[in-house]
């Protein structure tokens, strides 16, 4: 593994031990697609995108949306750790009066579109994409998204969209974790074949593992090579990776704890951590 | 004089005496029953079995329900499809999902008053964590502009239950908003409830109150002492909000001349709001209208919110107070 690698590495186990913590202190929220994108949400922090933590409304920055808002703990925890907002805020997730809502609004610093109404996020990118065409921005547009609400027809309105726009500024991704409230994607409605119904709403479509940096790295460098299209990022992912009980059960899409898995989970993140050192 | 009603469980007054349940559960149970005994029931629900209370209805009449996943239009079209082939389907999910993403699937099958029932949960700031997103309180105003609709909003679980029966032996289209925050179960089981019939739970006579749904035990705590001090009032529960029942509000406001009407919703197009039309034009009064004021909630919990958007007792006691005093 070379040096860059091991950092983000670690950097994304860190953000995993600060979710687990803010959870802890909110007595609830979403974890199993939270830690199944916490390799992505670093890489796009750190490498990918162009952006200033000082500079939250700089008009050059990348945007980057999050459809299925309620993974933010995930969110919140890097916009804290690269300095969007002061640490001590997420000690205050879902808390009255707390900047961190349980789904993120705009008002908070690097959270660029409000969510908690699944299926909406991709049509918040398609706007943002196509209001900078018309201002002949050269910006790049990020939106994740998760499986469970390729289920809303809206997406699909989206995606059309998208491509009848040409929208070469817009990167979609998705967060293949193949589960969702009440159980398997596969049992609760199935998506079928989500490279070849991409395709034919007009992207350029890759499938990538969303935990290998590596692999995730060159996936960002072809992006750029993509003209006249938008394209999406099909990231497979482990829902609660990382911490063994969690690991691909949808009854951790969202978790309320008892004290002794918060224990078990920091323990077992840890671990992984000071193996990388 | 207050005169009790006997809507009443015997220890109504002590809530320490009372089962807590969240009016979401009075409506699973009550639809699993129904659902046995009349195969034309069709439970659909949005990737929320667990959120509505309706995972032992799929477990146990699997051929009666229908898991569309995270897809309320299409949930609520349906419906509609099954209605015309002769079923009664409750499309379930978070009222600001449904309701709220599917409201003109709903409006069209309303336009030909098909017989569909929408279950809308998780009404209200006692929602908490999950903050505004999650919280509806724009639901009866949507609904309620809605020609033709009834729309239920029971005080607790036992009438969470009665109501659940109710609408699904009634023709054409309903609404049921339900709680996922559990709330004294206060009144019996078994008491008179007809739709588009108030229930007068305090019999008085110096002032009106008017509460619906999740403020119904609240705004009877705010009550009490007030009532100790010898403060005489008429307290109806308004269960439906649609039909509303005139006679028994233009009646009460005509002897007391003052009314407070309370409700976990945007104080804009909400229960007050019909009260007041209603009274304006046929008996003008003073009013007081309590609830959400124009604003969109947030996270934190049930109790934080309530106080903070003064939905507490104690809020609710001054503002009364402040009236009537
Ligand atoms: C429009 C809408 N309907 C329903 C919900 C409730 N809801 C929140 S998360 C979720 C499950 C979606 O599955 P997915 O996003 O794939 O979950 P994850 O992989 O993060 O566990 C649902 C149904 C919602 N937020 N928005």
């Amino acid at each position: 593994m070379n040096k860059k690698i091991k950092e983000l590495k670690k950097k994304s186990i860190e953000l995993k031990i600060d979710v687990i913590k803010m959870l802890d202190k909110a007595g609830s929220g979403h974890v199993g697609g939270a830690f199944g994108m916490a390799e992505i949400f670093t890489l796009l922090y750190n490498e990918i995108a162009n952006i200033d933590p000082k500079k939250p409304d700089w008009k050059e920055r990348d945007y980057i949306l999050v459809s299925n808002g309620h993974i933010c703990p995930i969110w919140y925890a890097i916009l804290a750790n690269i300095g969007y907002f002061d640490r001590k805020k997420l000690d205050k997730l879902r808390k009255v009066d707390s900047l961190l809502q349980g789904h993120p609004k705009i008002n908070i610093p690097g959270v660029e579109n409000s969510s908690g109404m699944l299926g909406h996020g991709l049509s918040q990118a398609v706007g943002v994409a196509l209001g900078l065409k018309m201002k002949k921005m050269k910006n790049k547009v990020f939106c994740i998204m998760s499986d469970g609400e390729q289920q809303e027809g809206q997406t699909w309105e989206a995606a059309m969209s998208a491509s009848k726009y040409f929208l070469d500024n817009l990167v979609g991704i998705i967060d293949y974790n193949k589960i969702q409230i009440d159980g398997n994607i596969s049992d609760i409605m199935p998506l079928g074949d989500l490279k070849n119904k991409y395709e034919d709403f007009g992207w350029m479509v890759l499938d990538v593992n969303g935990h290998n940096i590596e692999h995730l790295l060159s996936c960002f460098e072809f992006v750029n090579k993509i003209k006249k299209q938008p394209t999406l990022i099909i990231a497979h992912t482990t829902p609660g990776k990382g911490v063994d009980f969690m690991e691909n059960k949808f009854e951790y899409h969202d978790w309320t704890d008892d004290g002794e898995e918060v224990k078990e989970a920091l323990r077992q993140l840890r671990q992984k951590l000071s193996d990388l050192y | 004089m207050n005169k009790m009603s006997n809507y009443f469980l015997r220890d109504w007054k002590n809530e320490s005496k009372l089962e807590q349940k969240a009016l979401r559960d009075g409506f699973g149970e009550m639809i699993l029953k129904l659902g046995k005994d009349n195969k034309d029931i069709i439970v659909l629900n949005a990737d929320l079995p667990g959120s509505l209370r309706v995972k032992k209805f799929e477990k146990e009449l699997p051929n009666q329900f229908v898991q569309v996943g995270v897809a309320e239009q299409n949930m609520a079209g349906i419906a509609t499809g099954l209605e015309i082939v002769g079923k009664i389907p409750f499309i379930t999910s978070f009222a600001a999902f449904s309701p709220g993403l599917n409201f003109s699937q709903i409006r069209l099958a309303a336009i030909c008053k098909q017989n569909i029932k929408v279950v809308g949960s998780h009404y209200g700031l006692n929602v908490g964590e999950d903050g505004a997103s999650a919280q509806m309180n724009s639901d009866l105003g949507m609904m309620k502009s809605l020609a033709g609709i009834t729309i239920i909003t029971p005080a607790d679980y036992n009438q969470a239950m009665q109501a659940t029966k109710l609408i699904s032996e009634m023709k054409g289209p309903a609404y049921l908003r339900v709680t996922r925050a559990k709330f004294p179960v206060f009144l019996k089981p078994d008491s008179e409830f007809e739709i588009g019939k108030a229930q007068k739970l305090i019999k008085g006579d110096d002032l009106t109150v008017i509460a619906t749904g999740s403020m119904v035990y609240e705004t009877i705590q705010a009550l009490l002492p007030l009532i100790e001090d010898g403060l005489s009032i008429d307290l109806l529960n308004i269960h439906t909000v649609k039909p509303l029942d005139k006679e028994i509000i233009l009646k009460s406001a005509k002897k007391t001349n003052k009314v407070i009407v309370v409700e976990e919703h945007n104080i804009w197009g909400g229960l007050g709001e019909s009260v007041a039309r209603l009274l304006g034009e046929k008996h003008p009064v003073e009013i007081k209208c309590i609830g959400i004021k124009d604003t969109f909630g947030e996270s934190g919990s049930h109790r934080d919110l309530w106080s903070k958007y003064g939905l507490d007792r104690k809020s609710l006691r001054k503002q009364i107070s402040s009236l009537i005093f």
